[in-house]
């Protein structure tokens, strides 16, 4: 979808709501439907409450809006785990939105978040708290086909563990969700022998175990269930501490049943020690 | 009229080699070459070889560590090191040792050969550098001064430039208690050299570095020196030594400027000037904040990276650099580009115009800096 990313740049003065109000004066309407909202003033400090209250405020004033991209930030403007949030469940409600992406996770809330429309949910971070999940478990979203959740670490907020995940692993809470990705967590080989185990697994077209620390016993488990895989398009294990051995048996078992197996190992930076093996996306 | 050139450089250096080169394929120029070997055995070799006409070019003492030595032995500071500790120095892991004493010695170096030029200055004698300015880039606390006290009437851009203390425990009560993003950056040090990109987040209790910056215990000394990749390091008590070891040798403090991506990799551009016209730009991309490229960094056309309209700003900012330094032939000027495209100017080096890439090659820039200093030279003629 075609947006136009708004964004502070290093040494601008001017607010980000400022670039938008400009915007809007200059342009009577924000008419496409997608906007990127990049770096805001002190994001490692500040939250984007200013720019979300304007949006809200505006609303009329973005008709076709159907695609949110909140934080579309670079480390080099402001880390991942340090961007600071909010609650972002009014953008949800309030616009009839299709798809949401939400960089970094500090502080941030989806309380109440309902909306009848959202096909797509994304959350990128370094660390997700235990109480956005329980915001995302808890939303009424039932349209959802695509979850995609980067779940981090615990010095970057990542405060749960497999149970806080058991939500996602019900189908009943997610009836229409093809694309599943509980990703980037060092928990990768829980995650990934829970959902093997789940009822969600079967109406699947994606999983995505990608970027996280998934290991040979993660893997293990993923050989001796393909049969339970055999629905899948794509299973994505991308980013991995797998051994080679295991992921080419993978690999082969997945070219039998006729699934896309992605496992490169490219980004990872030291495969051999156990003791420093993180997901992809931390800082 | 004939015009000469004086090349003083390193015996082995590809500076040297690279320049020569070109004047074989040229064909018509005359040249005598000094080595720094052969200047430290015998300085009146300098004034012995000043001919009519001639054109003199420095090149920088490369690795030669008897040379570094030469050049310590020059440098008068205080706590200098004395000689019999120079002459005990183990150099052969190339460490970096007492940086300020070195440039002392090599501001001595530098304008003991331009006071030759002057005393034979009725012989018509060109420097391809200008021995002030030169020396002005190789601190970057001047080159920083001097580029900021016309910030204003030109069209670069600085990065802010925040107090650098004596000591880490300093640094860290002045800087501790915020967010913070920065480049600690030794004042006399070359290219990536003693350069810490340096992060503290206390709310997460985070304090980072990237650097190539090594330190090594041998014999119960440290040692410090620059590898050859770089490092991210995390523990608390590695980075306040390296930081400690920045700041007692003179350092440079700026505030990070966030770099422009290409295809999802950071990059700064390397702008050669020669004749107030940018003649080469090369783009550095890296994964990590430091992108010099003799750190392991990919090089791309700065054309790929560019759009025609952003690269007219990059020129006209490196162009601008070059009317603060309006004594000098050339130099690379360093530009970062935040991600609205807002050319920050982040080093000015006056031996910045090795480009490995283009040696062998027409496209060589040495070319362009040979038809500049004729071209001055016939005007002093």
């Amino acid at each position: 979808m075609e947006a136009i990313k708004f964004f502070v740049d290093y040494d601008d003065e001017v607010t980000l709501e400022k670039k938008l109000a400009d915007y809007i004066e200059e342009h009577v309407s924000y008419d496409l439907p997608a906007i990127t909202i990049g770096h805001w003033n002190d994001a490692y400090d500040t939250s984007p409450e200013p720019v979300i209250n304007y949006l809200i405020a505006n609303k009329a004033k973005f008709p076709n809006l159907k695609k949110i991209f909140l934080g579309d930030i670079d480390s080099d403007e402001c880390e991942v785990s340090w961007i600071i949030h909010t609650d972002a469940a009014p953008l949800i409600n309030e616009f009839a939105l299709e798809e949401i992406i939400i960089k970094g996770a500090n502080g941030l809330r989806l309380k109440n978040a309902a909306s009848n429309t959202l096909k797509e949910l994304t959350i990128i971070s370094g660390g997700l708290a235990s109480n956005t999940l329980n915001d995302i478990a808890e939303a009424t979203i039932p349209n959802l086909e695509h979850l995609e959740l980067y779940l981090g670490v615990d010095d970057y907020g990542f405060d749960g563990d497999i149970s806080t995940l058991e939500p996602f692993m019900q189908r009943s809470n997610f009836p229409k969700v093809t694309y599943w990705g509980l990703k980037n967590s060092e928990i990768a080989d829980e995650i990934c022998e829970r959902v093997l185990a789940s009822d969600i697994l079967p109406g699947l077209e994606v999983l995505d175990i990608s970027l996280g620390t998934l290991s040979n016993r993660g893997a293990e488990l993923i050989l001796e269930n393909m049969d339970k895989l055999a629905h899948l398009k794509t299973l994505d294990l991308t980013y991995n501490y797998v051994s080679d051995e295991l992921l080419e048996k993978i690999i082969a078992k997945g070219s039998e049943l006729n699934i896309e197996v992605l496992c490169s190992k490219e980004d990872v930076y030291n495969e051999d020690d156990e003791d420093y093996r993180y997901p992809y996306i931390t800082e | 009229m004939n015009t000469h050139f004086l090349l003083i450089g390193d015996a082995s250096g590809r500076r040297l080699n690279g320049f020569v080169e070109c004047f074989k394929k040229l064909g018509t120029s005359s040249y005598q070459v000094i080595t720094w070997q052969e200047y430290f055995d015998d300085f009146l070799v300098f004034s012995r070889k000043l001919r009519e006409n001639t054109i003199v070019r420095l090149e920088p003492p490369e690795k030669d560590m008897e040379i570094y030595r030469a050049i310590l032995k020059l440098g008068e500071v205080d706590n200098r090191l004395s000689n019999a500790e120079i002459d005990d120095i183990d150099f052969s892991q190339f460490p970096i040792i007492a940086p300020g004493q070195w440039y002392a010695g090599f501001t001595k170096l530098i304008t003991d050969i331009a006071q030759t030029c002057s005393v034979h200055a009725d012989k018509k004698i060109l420097m391809m550098q200008d021995h002030c300015e030169a020396l002005a880039m190789m601190d970057k606390r001047q080159t920083y001064d001097r580029l900021a006290a016309k910030a204003k009437e030109y069209s670069y851009y600085l990065p802010a430039k925040l107090e650098a203390p004596l000591r880490v425990k300093e640094f860290r009560e002045m800087y501790g208690g915020q967010v913070l993003k920065c480049f600690i950056k030794l004042r006399y040090g070359s290219g990536g050299t003693g350069i810490l990109a340096y992060k503290n987040n206390p709310r997460l209790n985070e304090e980072t570095l990237w650097t190539s910056l090594k330190v090594e215990i041998r014999g119960g000394k440290k040692f410090f020196y620059s590898g050859r990749k770089i490092a991210f390091i995390t523990d608390k008590a590695k980075i306040g030594e390296l930081i400690e070891w920045v700041l007692a040798n003179g350092a440079h403090i700026e505030t990070w400027i966030p770099k422009a991506a290409y295809q999802g990799t950071h990059f700064d551009t390397r702008v050669l000037v020669a004749a107030k016209t940018p003649q080469y730009f090369i783009t550095r991309l890296s994964k990590t904040p430091i992108t010099n490229l003799h750190l392991g960094n990919q090089r791309r056309n700065s054309s790929e990276v560019f759009t025609a309209g952003q690269l007219a700003v990059l020129s006209q900012a490196a162009a601008d650099v070059m009317k603060v330094f309006n004594k000098s032939l050339y130099a690379g000027i360093d530009i970062v580009c935040s991600p609205g495209y807002k050319p920050y100017v982040i080093d000015v080096n006056p031996f910045g115009d090795l480009f490995h890439n283009l040696l062998g090659t027409e496209a060589n820039v040495y070319y362009y800096e040979i038809k500049a200093a004729l071209e001055k030279m016939r005007e002093i003629q």
